[in-house]
């Protein structure tokens, strides 16, 4: 049975849920979630509660509905790589499972101990690892979602290839849990890298741009390419995962190619301390400090240089704690600014039609809720917002999820 | 010349709409499975994209036309069978081994029979294909004509006065190359060297003998060198390929017969020919004479024998050429090399035997350049549209020269060649060959050499 | 509006060139590349090729005005009668819209509209060192916008992953006549995964007319490696045992005996005539890397039994040993006068047992099947042979064809690896799904298209109406019990 209690300890932008259930079967999430919509109670998804800090802030919160009751490997097949789990099970449990069968999901996130997998896919989190292995997006190959009338659908299966209806799994990345609540994923898996290597290389921005978007070009991608800019400097990371020989032959040629550039390799990170090289570079950029606003911002590649000087301009040279970290091959890139505490407001809608004038896509990923208020945080509507409108009241008819956080206060 | 049909039980059925002679193959046309991997290959489709201009567009229609749910006259179907170029291109790549091309002739043969013509139609198209082409003599006679009339200054008034452009033929004129002085003559010429080791006969062709009969003699010369004493059998005529294309069957087996015969007398050797209409044409003698009792094992005989001269010369090692050509060249691949016989990598291998040589790939080299037989006559806009995408696709590669290895080809690729103001020569694959290996100079010390040898020898 | 007045209109938005209406003109798009018998033909009212997006959406525009459906069309070589006017209509021929717009090396995508040819692409971009790495079959043909609308596969999506993965954006045309873009999906754009939903929706939701997609770089080095087995089952466990071991090949097939016999006498490749099954392994990536893993593959390979082992690095090799994969199809018409190509999914693991259940259906029914496949995602294509000529051939077929996809569904697997539901497999999909799932589906089928314009009579089983469940799970009962409303 949903455990249901009022003591919310639990705050979405400042705001408390008046009521929190989870439950611990999907048959249950769904009953409890119909009766929630005909109550015209908004209900708001909660998975590892890593990024509640993403989405508009919400009139008022009536039910927090937690899947991590719902935790569960359905079904694991390492022979035919693929595995289906419940909404609610962490990253971590789930890479552990995979681990035991030398297999991995080829995706990394903030706090992966307390991220779920349901969470990961309602966020559409891309980071590092989206250069050369992409999002979760790509292994999905299905899902049950439980529906505000109270039922559960399914769309795809186990297999990996799978042409029969509409993508509904799909449509749930980064749908923040607005179209329904995913009770369970089915996942394509893969074998699990046998070396890690990151190379680290400290310099001129310049030269750092020129070499990324050059190695962009190789045939053998690296599986991520960041600069991570502060008042200090820049550093260029970029990190190689493969077999043992593979990795070694990408390394010779990366070297010989930045000794051209006029590069230096200023550290090797190996194994287990390349990996927590970057999940503490993920669990800093995920932390939704509570004193800075953290902006997502995004350009077609080819204008990545461009989009580098901006990045160097806005953080400055001095010791504020502005940061930015950017992926140029993916035009990709994350900045945290303080927030001007007299007009918090005002500064908000200032920078993000700064940005927006600058770049394709601006999205504060999180900011202080008095500065949120009354803004799209989701920046430019997009094109077809008008049939977002009508899929949104096809799905959710009430409107009971996430009331007024999805873009263009959806 | 006036050709009676013989009407037999043998050679008559009824499909659908389909009716007398000529009626396309019900099994041929169900092997179809409108799969649709012949569309990007089919010139006319790429065209218009519409499906109809397609292979499989065409087969569906002579479907519905033998299943009675079209009209055998239907304009559609009339003017899509005769849309289609029968470049073949489409067999090459079918994955059910469609024959197309006698599918569509078949269909062009039964409109012929049934479409009321208006008598002056019938009359000129006689007058056109029929006349000229049923005796070799006659041809000699009218391209002797063309040909005073280029070296008379009659051309360059003719070209002042607008006269062609206001008749529409300026791009006909353009289409020939000046015309030699001496047509050549079956059974006049022979080549042979002391060393010849096989025995081929050349089929003479009507256009090749009498404008292109420097490249027959330059075949002639090239098989010399490579050990084959080669003759032209006298009786031959044309091929008839003109005459299949444009679905006058009785004509082409007319035809047919007379070449069979002409052959004959030379038992099982090879017969070689450099114009790829006339081999696909010659190469499928045994299918449009499958109902003739008399003829039909003969036509067996004769179709095997039949061989394109780069496919006879590739066949062995060629003997080393013995001048370097040093240009880039780039080759335009005759349909009816290509794919009515699939020959694609002979004349390739030929050309990088060539010192100097450097052989550069276009793009769609086996798309049709819209000669087609008589196409680009007959339909000038769509023929005119596929050749200046070959021309621009052949520029684009940058050579100095096209080299084709068909007469329709050639010509066709002059005409676009001279419509974009590129002055590029188009060549025989022979022609380059034999320069090569020294041209009719070389071929002439040779073959005083070989003679004093033999008084030498004799003498000894 | 009468049909004159129609064609008027129509040759107002294209020109009278990119009208057709004539009958002779619309019979030949009363087909597209499926099997006769298993999808009906039908003809459309009218057929209309325009050249711009603007073209299309006045021509939406003008259907919702005299209410009639829209049937987009590529080049009309699927397999689920997807671009057949089911239910009449004005079919949206999309081949004249062809050109390549931009190829963005850095961002690696190319800019396309939806009449581009799928191999054309890869071969316009090799040039830059990339290719479309989807590959049906079909790629000589088939068009991009016909990728988009049926999720089209390949032998090389086990590692590169099928069209869903590398259609990054589309600009379509809705049914309302409005233009949209569908934005970048998985990349951080704001809203909802639209493009997601168009992907493999099989031209029920937009007509796309133009695709923002990935390219895949041509990898260093490529290798093909050749195994024979004694029997299926061996080669089975083999690709078992290669995935077990942690690699991901491009590619990785199966032939059996009987496609053997057709391909090799044809084509040469190479193949043991006397070899149960042969198994096709291509790596690619790193020199290094292609090599360790050869030799490892090569080891499991000959653990299984494997009784000749071969190795190509050259390019005329492994071409030569994928002509016979790729004609395979071909070269069936030297075994029967037609085909019935199935195409189902099921997991890797039980690929055995189908295969033995193939088998008894090939005995039950008197028909040979043979088994030529993309093995590494358990995708099966078995080809039924036959001879429409002979009665009650084409009817055996349908109904082994059951019996063969309620086996895959009851082990777990897929109606339709990447051939589509269409109008030939509509019936089945409440086999896979409850009345809950399609309702869900039907759903989204009325945000983007609430009055059914486009494509209608298809994917959703027959006399489906939005929200009845009912009737579904009657005829899912009646399913359970062998009975098929097809």
């Amino acid at each position: 049975m949903a455990r249901t209690d009022t003591s919310a300890r639990l705050q979405i932008d400042g705001v408390s849920p008046a009521a929190t259930a989870t439950p611990e079967s999907a048959e249950e999430l769904a009953t409890v979630l119909g009766r929630a919509a005909v109550d015209g109670a908004t209900v708001v998804p909660v998975g590892g509660a890593t990024s509640l800090g993403l989405g508009n802030v919400p009139d008022r919160v009536d039910l927090a509905l937690h899947v991590g009751g719902l935790s569960h490997v359905l079904a694991y097949e390492p022979a035919d790589l693929t595995l289906s789990v419940e909404a609610g099970a962490t990253i971590t449990s789930i890479q552990a499972t995979l681990g035991e069968h030398g297999q991995e999901l080829p995706i990394e996130v903030p706090f992966p101990d307390r991220a779920t997998i349901g969470g990961v896919v309602a966020t559409g989190f891309a980071g590092p690892r989206r250069l050369g292995d992409g999002t979760l997006r790509d292994l999905l190959i299905g899902a049950s979602v439980a529906r505000t009338d109270g039922t559960l659908s399914k769309s795809g299966g186990m297999v990996v290839k799978n042409v029969s209806g509409f993508d509904l799994a799909r449509l749930m990345h980064g749908a923040l849990g607005t179209l329904g609540v995913l009770t369970s994923v089915n996942l394509k898996v893969l074998p699990a890298a046998k070396a890690d290597r990151t190379l680290l290389i400290d310099g001129d921005l310049g030269k750092q741009t020129r070499a990324a978007l050059a190695a962009c070009r190789f045939p053998l991608r690296p599986t991520s390419i960041e600069i991570v800019l502060t008042g200090a400097g820049s550093r260029l990371a970029f990190r190689l995962r493969g077999t043992t020989s593979g990795v070694d032959e990408q390394t010779r040629e990366l070297r010989s190619f930045f000794g051209v550039e006029g590069l230096e390799v200023c550290e090797q990170l190996d194994g287990a301390v390349s990996v927590s090289w970057w999940q503490h570079l993920l669990d800093h950029w995920g932390g939704e400090p509570s004193d800075r606003a953290q902006l997502f911002v995004r350009v077609r590649p080819r204008r990545a240089a461009e989009l580098l000087c901006l990045l160097r301009e806005a953080v400055g040279s001095g010791d504020e704690g502005d940061e930015a970290i950017c992926a140029p091959g993916l035009g990709f890139a994350r900045l945290r600014l303080p927030v001007l505490v007299s007009e918090p407001g005002l500064w908000l809608r200032s920078t993000q039609a700064r940005w927006l004038g600058a770049t394709d896509d601006v999205v504060f990923e999180s900011a202080p809720a008095d500065a949120k208020r009354g803004v799209d945080v989701w920046g430019r509507s997009p094109a077809a917002l008008s049939v977002m409108r009508t899929l949104k009241h096809e799905l959710d008819p009430s409107g009971a999820l996430n009331r007024g956080r999805y873009v263009d206060f959806l | 010349m006036v050709v009676e049909a013989k009407l037999t039980e043998a050679t008559t059925r009824n499909l659908g709409n389909f009716s007398g002679l000529d009626v396309p193959d019900d099994t041929l046309l169900r092997a179809c499975v409108h799969c649709g991997m012949c569309l990007p290959s089919c010139p006319t489709y790429r065209l218009t994209g519409q499906e109809a201009s397609s292979p499989r567009g065409r087969l569906w229609m002579m479907r519905a036309v033998a299943d009675g749910r079209l009209e055998l006259l239907d304009p559609s179907f009339d003017e899509q069978m005769y849309q289609c170029l029968n470049c073949r291109a489409c067999e090459a790549v079918c994955p059910s081994g469609v024959h197309y091309g006698p599918l569509v002739e078949a269909s062009r043969a039964q409109l012929e029979q049934h479409r009321p013509r208006p008598v002056w139609q019938r009359a000129a198209r006689r007058a056109g294909l029929a006349w000229p082409f049923a005796d070799i003599r006659r041809l000699r006679t009218m391209v002797n004509a063309l040909r005073l009339y280029q070296r008379s200054g009659l051309a360059k008034v003719a070209r002042r006065l607008g006269i062609l452009q206001a008749l529409r033929l300026a791009d006909l004129e353009a289409m020939l190359p000046p015309i030699s002085a001496a047509p050549l003559v079956a059974g006049k010429e022979r080549w042979e060297l002391r060393d010849a080791e096989h025995s081929a006969h050349l089929f003479n062709g009507c256009v090749m003998s009498t404008v292109f009969p420097e490249v027959n003699r330059a075949t002639g010369r090239v098989l010399a060198l490579n050990r084959y004493a080669v003759d032209v059998p006298t009786g031959q005529q044309c091929c008839g390929a003109l005459h299949v294309h444009s679905g006058m069957m009785e004509e082409a087996r007319v035809l047919a017969r007379r070449n069979i015969e002409a052959f004959e007398t030379t038992a099982d050797e090879p017969i070689v020919v450099n114009a790829a209409g006339c081999g696909a044409a010659l190469k499928e003698y045994d299918f449009l004479l499958k109902d003739d009792p008399d003829y039909a094992e003969r036509a067996r005989r004769f179709t095997a024998r039949v061989r394109d001269i780069t496919e006879l010369l590739a066949a062995h090692p060629l003997e080393q050429p013995r001048q370097p050509v040093n240009r880039t060249v780039t080759f335009q691949e005759p349909c009816h090399l290509a794919h009515a016989q699939r020959i694609s990598v002979q004349p390739r291998s030929l050309l990088g035997q060539v010192e100097g040589l450097r052989l550069v790939e276009m793009r769609e080299s086996s798309l049709c350049c819209g000669s087609a037989g008589i196409y680009n006559v007959i339909r000038r806009r769509m023929a005119d549209d596929l050749g200046d995408r070959k021309v621009k696709h052949a520029l684009a590669t940058g050579a100095d020269e096209i080299v084709t290895a068909n007469p329709g080809c050639a010509m066709q690729l002059r005409t676009s060649l001279r419509r974009s103001g590129a002055t590029l020569p188009v060549r025989h694959i022979v022609e380059v060959l034999d320069e090569a290996y020294g041209g009719l100079d070389a071929h002439r010390t040779l073959v005083k050499e070989a003679n004093e040898k033999g008084e030498q020898r004799r003498s000894d | 509006m009468n049909r004159s007045e129609l064609v008027r209109e129509l040759e107002r938005i294209v020109g009278a060139a990119g009208v057709l209406s004539e009958p002779a003109d619309l019979l030949v798009y009363e087909y597209d590349g499926s099997v006769d018998g298993a999808v009906e033909t039908a003809s459309p009212s009218a057929v209309v090729l325009p050249t711009t997006t603007a073209q299309v959406a006045a021509v939406v525009k003008l259907a919702n005005k005299v209410q009639l459906p829209v049937v987009p069309r590529g080049a009309g070589t699927g397999l689920s009668g997807g671009a057949v006017a089911q239910a009449g209509g004005i079919i949206l021929a999309l081949t004249r819209m062809d050109a390549v717009l931009d190829v963005d090396p850095i961002d690696r995508t190319a800019l396309v509209e939806p009449g581009v040819i799928n191999l054309e692409l890869s071969e316009f971009t090799r040039g830059n060192g990339f290719f479309f790495a989807p590959d049906p079959s079909s790629q000589k043909a088939c068009t991009i916008g016909g990728n988009v609308a049926e999720n089209s596969g390949g032998p090389h999506c086990l590692k590169y992953g099928v069209t869903t993965n590398h259609v990054l954006a589309l600009e379509i045309v809705l049914p309302d006549g409005s233009v949209v873009w569908t934005g970048n999906s998985g990349d951080g754009a704001p809203g909802y995964d639209l493009t997601a939903a168009l992907v493999g929706s099989e031209g029920m939701l937009g007509i796309v007319t133009k695709a923002l997609v990935r390219l895949t770089p041509v990898p260093p080095v490529t290798s093909v490696m050749l195994a024979a087995f004694p029997e299926m089952d061996a080669a089975s466990h083999a690709v078992t045992s290669i995935i077990g071991a942690g690699i991901l090949p491009a590619a990785l097939e199966m032939m059996d005996n009987l496609t053997i016999q057709a391909v090799e006498p044809a084509y040469h490749a190479g193949y043991p005539m006397d070899a149960g099954a042969v198994l096709l392994i291509e790596l690619d990536g790193a020199a290094a890397e292609v090599e360790e893993t050869s030799a490892e593959i090569e080891r499991l390979c000959l653990e299984h039994g494997s009784t000749l082992f071969k190795n190509a690095t050259e390019a005329a090799e492994r071409e030569l040993l994928w002509k016979g994969r790729k004609m395979a199809l071909a070269a069936m018409g030297r075994l029967a006068p037609n085909y019935y190509l199935h195409d189902t999914v099921v997991p890797r693991t039980k690929l055995p047992p189908t295969l033995a259940r193939v088998h008894e259906i090939s005995e039950e029914y008197d028909l040979p099947i043979a088994n030529v496949f993309h093995a590494g995602d358990g995708n099966l294509h078995p080809l039924m042979l036959f001879d429409r000529r002979r009665v009650g051939d084409v009817e055996r077929v349908l109904e082994a064809s059951h019996h063969l996809i309620e086996h895959c569904v009851s082990v777990g697997g897929a109606l339709s690896g990447e051939h589509g539901i269409g109008s030939e497999k509509r019936g089945y999909m409440t086999l896979v799904y409850t009345g809950e799932d399609l309702a869900a589906m039907a759903g989204v089928k009325r945000a983007f298209d609430a009055e059914l314009r486009f494509n209608p009579e298809k994917m959703f089983p027959k006399g489906y109406v939005c929200g009845e469940v009912r009737g579904l799970r009657a005829q899912a009962a009646m399913q359970k019990h062998g009975i098929y409303p097809m």
